[in-house]
């Protein structure tokens, strides 16, 4: 998965428009960013291999940081 | 009166952990000779132990295969074929294999749902064409139990595969119930509310425990008598396989502590 398509499944999971994330964009400001929006991104972390603790999930700031999580799982 | 099923050839799938588990102590407990089938042959083993510890009967078998039931379907009714043959035909089936997948609607690709509709209701049907075929299930009466979950009929967010794949399994027991009548097999179905198993406890509730004690908290207090036992509902697949429900076929049996009263 690309970087672009991965931020692309963290705006489906997080019911934002198409282009609207960036990855500056802080993550409480989003009103997806609950807990039905933070299984979305286990489970998009999940569909590129990357296992973390929903603690780190629930720590990240901004889109940023989700990034990081998936870290050389995308490109 | 304590269940008899001495004699009886039941084969119970997801018997390594679990609801499965606790199906083949208490049917192997009753008599019964249990086939065991599971993914992990270690874990099938320390099943088939349990049942000899439990109840030291020596005049029941114990059979523990590994086996997937998602990797050729259309070869399970040869593996009944077979099993029929070497052991005799079966006179009950608990379909307890399942996974569960916990992923909100936004994140669903068509490989979660597929794998979770082949996993808990593909295999479920292909093993009751196996049961339904001549010399392998018992003339004089035979008794299916599948293993559904609340799921199916109460709406839980994030549960869409499971759910989905839940209610195709409840839908395929009332066909069949039907459709089998002749052959005198019953077959019905079990919905478990929210059970203490490793599953749960390694899927959907460890998810949950991390995302927040809050959304645990609102799991939980939908259960008004707290989550069940895998024991709760090995008792009713128990009642399910033997002649006490004779008259009982194509109904689904909530075990769920009042949930579904809500």
């Amino acid at each position: 998965m690309t970087r672009q398509e991965f931020i692309q499944e963290l705006e489906f999971v997080l019911n934002t428009e198409a282009g609207e994330l960036t990855e500056d964009v802080e993550l409480a400001s989003l009103s997806g960013w609950d807990s039905t929006g933070m299984l979305g991104v286990i489970a998009v972390l999940d569909d590129v291999g990357v296992a973390i603790p929903v603690t780190k999930i629930r720590e990240s700031r901004i889109i940023a940081d989700l990034i990081k999580l998936a870290g050389n799982a995308i490109q | 009166m304590k269940t008899d099923l001495s004699g009886r050839n039941i084969l119970i799938t997801g018997a390594s952990s679990g609801i499965g588990r606790a199906v083949s102590i208490l049917v192997f407990a009753a008599g019964a000779n249990v086939f065991l089938l599971g993914r992990d042959t270690e874990r099938l083993k320390e099943t088939a132990k349990l049942c000899e510890e439990t109840s030291h009967n020596d005049c029941a078998k114990i059979v523990p295969m590994s086996y997937d039931l998602t990797a050729e379907p259309d070869d399970i009714p040869k593996l009944f074929q077979r099993l029929a043959g070497d052991y005799g035909e079966f006179s009950g089936l608990v379909h307890s294999a399942g996974i569960e997948m916990a992923r909100p609607l936004r994140s669903i690709k068509t490989a979660n749902l597929i794998n979770t509709y082949m996993s808990n209701a593909v295999s479920g049907a292909m093993l009751m064409k196996g049961l339904s075929l001549t010399g392998v299930h018992n003339n004089f009466g035979t008794s299916a139990v599948m293993i559904s979950s609340i799921a199916a009929s109460c709406g839980n967010a994030g549960l869409l595969c499971y759910s989905m794949s839940k209610g195709a399994v409840e839908s395929c027991v009332k066909t069949l119930a039907i459709e089998l009548i002749s052959s005198k097999i019953r077959v019905n179905c079990i919905a478990p509310a929210m059970i203490k198993t490793p599953m749960t406890e390694n899927g959907t509730f460890q998810k949950i425990q991390s995302i927040g004690n809050e959304r645990k908290d609102l799991v939980e207090s939908r259960h008004p008598m707290g989550f069940g036992e895998p024991n709760d509902v090995a008792n009713a697949a128990l009642f399910l396989l033997s002649d006490k429900s004779k008259y009982i076929n194509g109904i689904t049996l909530f075990i769920d502590g009042g949930y579904s009263a809500q």
